[in-house]
């Protein structure tokens, strides 16, 4: 049975932006040719990329709220792993 | 009496036959066909490869254990399939091979195919450890990788810059998450190592963007919003200094760069002082024959050496994939004692949408069917065939991708304090736009977390499942 078309249906990766990562914000090549450099995408290139803040940081290694986080993780685990079966 | 034999003793065969075995009667025989000595919990080989584990504590010796739970074990490759015998008798059997030469016929009444994949380096020019590249597939080549890197680090406290270059190296390779696990392993190793600041590393994958996957990507609910993924694994790599090169195609590994093709047809270069690419795979190349001696592989398998099961491989673009297309019961519809398993079952078709670069090149990851999937695959199937062996008239369970959920979690460095690891659940796995319109997935369980809790988690897996594999008291009672 096909999936009937839906708007919200992504024709493209759900996640995808359009056009393939180039490495500097140049335009990309024309079609077939060969460029020098790589289409290498940095920190530096990629200034908009999220980052975590100081307190997410240093929640990740905090030993008392990742014992926490021990605990609520794997009970989502163990979610997924009790989910439906046949 | 009923023989059930089963190809391959890795995550999926090893399963199946551990649970085959459990819940058949002793007259009943399970025997396991592997070339491989040992079994190797293969998501531990990164932390092999960066140096942090040796390979006895990712492997173990398969006999003993077999032996000691009644499995036969052939220690030999796999073939042929005969599945209705030959001219002589009409007994199904498998032709398997020891590494000696030594061939010899093993007769089943259910066959288990779970021989995973073959590592086809040879798709791309000077890729693999024989060629140019490094590789952690296997523990040997995560010995060799871990080598390397030792060099590596001993050139950089001599004051010299290291390009390590990680990832995929084929337009088509599937896997994506254990490379990128290697990436940020090796990017905490060389910190630790004190050599960080002579390092440059490079990520370079055939995702359409970075957190795909192989499987779509995934959305997370987060601060109030919707989330991809793709903005957790940026927000990763810019955190350490990692950069990436997205919708790539290694076409040629040569010994200090890499020529690889992107998306827009561009043709481009990457050097590199290590390299550790990713093969693509492949079935392993089993044939089958008629009694007749007629080859009918491709009745049993697809073109790429994956057996056929009941999924719907029809060519169908990628907006009228549905969930029915992927497989339930893992049963050849050509034969109904022969059924598949983990990586060597043929999927019908990817879950990324894949794409074309302008020249033809196909760069799109194929559908990731390893770890929890691959083991509940295994041990559905080996209930269905315990059923049909007792009397039912065709398999009882199933585990289709689309109505299965996983739970995975990704080392993104190793200490017992600061090491940290990305948790994630999915479900599910393969995304279903007619239940969940929006996303494809059930956002109440598919979710995702960095934090020294998932390094715990992967260290508790790492002894909970290589426990289960040795099949010690209580094995079956820890989830697959």
């Amino acid at each position: 049975m096909a999936i009937p078309d839906s708007p919200a249906r992504p024709t493209q990766p759900a996640q995808a932006t359009g056009s393939p990562a180039t490495a500097d914000g140049a335009p990309s090549p024309p079609t077939g040719t060969t460029a020098t450099g790589a289409a290498k995408v940095t920190a530096e290139t990629a200034p908009y990329v999220t980052r975590p803040t100081r307190s997410t940081i240093f929640l990740r290694t905090f030993v008392p709220w990742q014992l926490w986080r021990f605990v609520r993780i794997n009970a989502k685990m163990i979610r997924i792993i009790r989910g439906p079966r046949s | 009496m009923s023989r059930v034999v089963i190809l391959g003793a890795g995550i999926s065969g090893h399963t199946a036959a551990a649970f085959a075995r459990k819940w058949l009667g002793p007259e009943d025989t399970v025997t396991v066909v592997s070339p491989n000595e040992t079994y190797n919990w293969i998501p531990s080989n990164i932390w092999v490869g960066v140096g942090l584990m040796k390979p006895s504590q990712v492997t173990f010796p398969l006999a003993p254990v077999y032996e000691r739970h009644g499995i036969e074990f052939r220690q030999a490759s796999a073939r042929e399939i005969h599945p209705e015998g030959n001219a002589d008798h009409s007994v199904p059997y498998v032709v398997i091979e020891t590494a000696a030469g030594a061939r010899e016929q093993v007769p089943y009444d259910f066959l288990i195919n779970a021989t995973g994949p073959r590592l086809r380096f040879d798709k791309t020019e000077g890729l693999g450890p024989e060629g140019n590249s490094l590789s952690v597939c296997t523990p040997e080549h995560a010995v060799q990788a871990s080598t390397a890197l030792d060099e590596a680090v001993g050139r950089m406290r001599r004051g010299e810059r290291q390009r390590f270059l990680v990832g995929v190296g084929h337009g088509t390779c599937t896997c994506e998450g254990a490379a990128f696990e290697y990436a940020v392993n090796l990017e905490f190793e060389l910190r630790a190592r004190k050599v960080r600041d002579k390092a440059e590393i490079t990520w370079i994958t055939n995702e359409y963007e970075l957190g795909d996957f192989g499987m779509g990507g995934m959305h997370l609910r987060r601060g109030g919003y919707v989330v991809p993924s793709n903005m957790f694994t940026e927000s990763l790599f810019a955190e350490r200094g990692i950069d990436w090169i997205t919708r790539a195609h290694v076409s040629k590994v040569d010994k200090d760069r890499v020529c690889y093709e992107t998306l827009d047809g561009a043709q481009r270069e990457q050097e590199f002082d290590f390299a550790m690419l990713l093969p693509p795979f492949s079935g392993v190349g089993l044939r089958a024959y008629a009694p007749d001696g007629a080859d009918i592989t491709d009745r049993l398998f697809l073109a790429n050496d994956f057996m056929r099961v009941d999924a719907d491989y029809a060519a169908k673009p990628p907006g009228q994939w549905a969930p029915g297309d992927w497989p339930r019961t893992y049963q050849s519809p050509a034969y109904g004692s022969i059924f598949a398993a983990g990586i060597a079952f043929a999927p019908p078709h990817a879950i990324s949408i894949p794409h074309t670069s302008p020249n033809g090149t196909l760069i799109a990851p194929a559908p990731p069917r390893t770890g929890m999937p691959s083991a509940e695959i295994g041990k559905t199937v080996a209930r269905s065939v315990v059923d049909m062996i007792r009397g039912a008239q065709g398999p009882t369970h199933s585990a289709s991708m689309a109505e299965m959920g996983a739970a995975c979690v990704a080392s993104a460095g190793a200490h017992l304090l600061t090491g940290t690891a990305a948790s994630m659940t999915v479900y599910p796995i393969v995304p279903d736009f007619a239940r969940y319109p929006q996303y494809g997935r059930d956002l109440n369980q598919t979710f995702g977390e960095i934090g020294l809790a998932g390094h715990w988690i992967k260290i508790l897996l790492h002894h909970m499942f290589l426990y289960k594999a040795r099949l010690r008291p209580g094995w079956a009672l820890i989830p697959e």
